[in-house]
């Protein structure tokens, strides 16, 4: 069993933690987050063939989101720890297209139950990954 | 080669469809915002790259363009996954040295143009494929 260490700077044991800048910073985050993947979702949408607006479907949407949010409020060596473990999302990203790709193209998933399957192999290769090579 | 946009596809759309795209895209920044808070950046970094898009817009496709569409885009997003590397890469490089907006913008830019690049070098190796499958046909 690998414990993770709870951060030094955890916003839920500051003295702040009653601060209604905390909600006001996850609101923003969600709504950031909302649009900028809706946004990435409607180019992908609108644009043809499949195969190239497919790749908006891995967008840093939720990257562009958090990242600017950590600039602005921690600085660059923080979101550059993000970035160094974005890899390991991204080659888990990486194999959870390909395993919905097998899914729905040779096993004749529908696309509903392949994702949802699919996002636990990501959430195994991110971890995984992050664990032995990132952390 | 022609990439075409038709913006009337979005008015196919219906609105609880952009309403749960907007949620789940939202509840997933959230979640990488909190595991952040609770374990550091450089656990919830990982969240950065969770597939929310795709996950958000496969059932969609199937719903209007068939399973074969959702392989076609999931093997987008699966080139569109070596792209994400590359942006993750120039922000851990770039991050503490520049200031956030050009960090942000050069990783867009190192995105798309792989972006580009894997798609033109998947078509010509697919119709290479072809091309040669053919020749040895007529052969």
């Amino acid at each position: 069993m690998i414990a993770m260490e709870p951060y030094k700077e955890h916003v839920f044991l500051s003295d702040r933690a009653g601060d209604g800048r905390m909600i006001g910073t996850f609101l923003l985050r969600f709504v950031l987050g909302g649009i900028i993947v809706l946004a990435f979702a409607a180019l992908s949408d609108i644009l043809r063939p499949k195969s190239f607006s497919g790749l908006f479907g891995a967008a840093p949407s939720v990257a562009l989101a958090t990242l600017g949010l950590a600039f602005a409020t921690k600085g660059g060596t923080d979101a550059s720890l993000d970035g160094r473990s974005m890899l390991a999302g991204a080659v888990a990203l990486g194999a959870y297209s390909l395993m919905v790709m097998r899914l729905v193209w040779r096993d004749r998933w529908n696309a509903l139950p392949a994702t949802g399957v699919t996002t636990l192999l990501w959430l195994l290769v991110a971890f995984g990954l992050w664990l032995f090579a990132f952390r | 080669m022609i990439i075409k946009a038709d913006p009337t596809k979005l008015r196919k759309i219906p609105w609880t469809a952009y309403a749960a795209r907007f949620g789940f895209g939202g509840a997933v920044t959230v979640l990488a915002g909190l595991v952040g808070a609770a374990y550091g950046p450089g656990v919830g970094g990982i969240f950065l790259a969770f597939p929310s898009i795709s996950t958000a817009s496969l059932t969609l496709i199937q719903k209007h363009d068939g399973r074969g569409a959702v392989g076609v885009d999931a093997f987008g997003a699966a080139l569109g996954s070596i792209s994400l590397l590359g942006f993750a890469a120039v922000v851990w490089a770039a991050a503490p040295h520049w200031p956030g907006w050009v960090t942000l913008m050069s990783a867009m830019i190192v995105w798309l143009i792989l972006c580009f690049g894997l798609w033109l070098a998947s078509r010509w190796i697919r119709h290479r494929g072809h091309r040669t499958r053919k020749s040895i046909r007529t052969a």
